[in-house]
């Protein structure tokens, strides 16, 4: 599968999870893809050096071409990175859009249940289930990270967190 | 298309007054106040970005068209709108007319119509007013409401972030912060 994330998406996992090996092996059987925007969103302000590195060694650069549908749904204006991982996602049926924030994850439900296209959408905790599953995360990495997420701003609903305590 | 004529209903005001009030929003309510309706359809003309169907004018509230005003009275003569305490819904003649009117729609602004109700028709006063004035911002222009509400911006921006109405880049952009700065209030 392809994966193309949004900006929070990859804070979280690399910088505030430091995930970035794990993520690389993920990367073995899945490409790993982020726009343009999306990097030099995360590349704007403080970064310490190693995500740099991390950032080059985990995600390909993808190209985007903007999808003129989406602009009024974003004020017109295409400097949020959501946008651009979501005319990726509309133009590649075989990739995943990588969304955490209620904005970008609504507007993928409204765009596919009202408008009828085809995009596929996951968070952040999808992705960390799909490394379980690959057996690339061990429990100890998650407790970790379930630590992790309760005490930062990231949301999502208590089951979707306790499924990463499930057996596959 | 009977019951357009019979009522006169081929104006801008009426026909997006009757539609706005059938689509539903996120609580699957359809019933509006005032105040959100008029913020519902300026939004809706904003994402349509053509000229203006309606007349607007820029007030101490923001964007307010005084057409819509007179013609949610006409329509509620007319039996095709009901209120109830501040708000507006349609009758049974009024869904039927919607309906009829719905059709005149392209897609694709119907599906903007429907975008601007669904994220703006359950927010707060303060929400909405705040919301509109940052995503026009020519409705600022003679508001000194504007004014008071920027003294709770922070406040504003994390509650329309968290009810995912706006984006977080959009929200470091009105608060003047980087995304990291952000993440770490709302941390906070």
């Amino acid at each position: 599968m392809r994966y193309v994330f949004d900006t929070s998406a990859v804070i979280y996992l690399l910088e505030k999870w430091q995930l970035a090996d794990k993520l690389q092996k993920f990367s073995r059987s899945n490409e790993l893809c982020i726009p343009e925007r999306v990097k030099e969103e995360f590349l704007s302000g403080e970064v310490d050096p190693p995500n740099v590195t991390s950032l080059a060694k985990t995600f390909h650069v993808c190209r985007v071409h903007l999808d003129d549908r989406l602009l009024s749904f974003f004020n017109h204006d295409s400097f949020d990175g959501a946008i651009h991982v979501m005319s990726y996602g509309l133009r590649h049926s075989n990739s995943c859009c990588v969304i955490d924030e209620k904005f970008g994850r609504d507007l993928c439900e409204f765009l596919t249940q009202k408008m009828g296209l085809r995009l596929r959408f996951t968070g952040t905790i999808g992705i960390l289930k799909k490394m379980k599953k690959s057996g690339i995360l061990s429990k100890r990495d998650l407790a970790c990270i379930k630590s992790g997420i309760r005490n930062s701003r990231f949301y999502c609903k208590r089951e979707l967190l306790n499924e990463l305590d499930l057996p596959e | 298309m009977a019951l357009t004529a019979d009522y006169g209903l081929e104006t801008p005001a009426r026909r997006l007054l009757l539609v706005a009030l059938s689509l539903e929003d996120r609580t699957r309510k359809r019933r509006m106040d005032m105040l959100h309706i008029q913020k519902v359809i300026r939004f809706y003309e904003h994402l349509r970005a053509k000229a203006l169907e309606v007349d607007f004018s820029n007030y101490d509230m923001g964007g307010v068209s005084y057409e819509l005003h007179e013609n949610i009275d006409t329509l509620q003569e007319y039996g095709l709108v009901h209120k109830q305490a501040d708000c507006y819904e349609l009758t049974r003649e009024g869904e039927r007319a919607a309906r009829e009117l719905r059709k005149e729609f392209t897609d694709d602004d119907l599906q903007k119509f429907a975008f601007s109700k669904h994220q703006l028709n359950d927010l707060s006063f303060e929400e909405v007013m705040y919301f509109m004035y940052k995503t026009v911002p020519e409705t600022q222009e003679n508001s000194t409401y504007y004014a008071r509400l920027e003294k709770n911006k922070q406040s504003l921006v994390n509650s329309l972030f968290l009810k995912g109405r706006i984006t977080s880049a959009t929200a470091t952009k009105w608060l003047g912060i980087s995304e990291r700065e952000f993440d770490t209030l709302l941390s906070s």
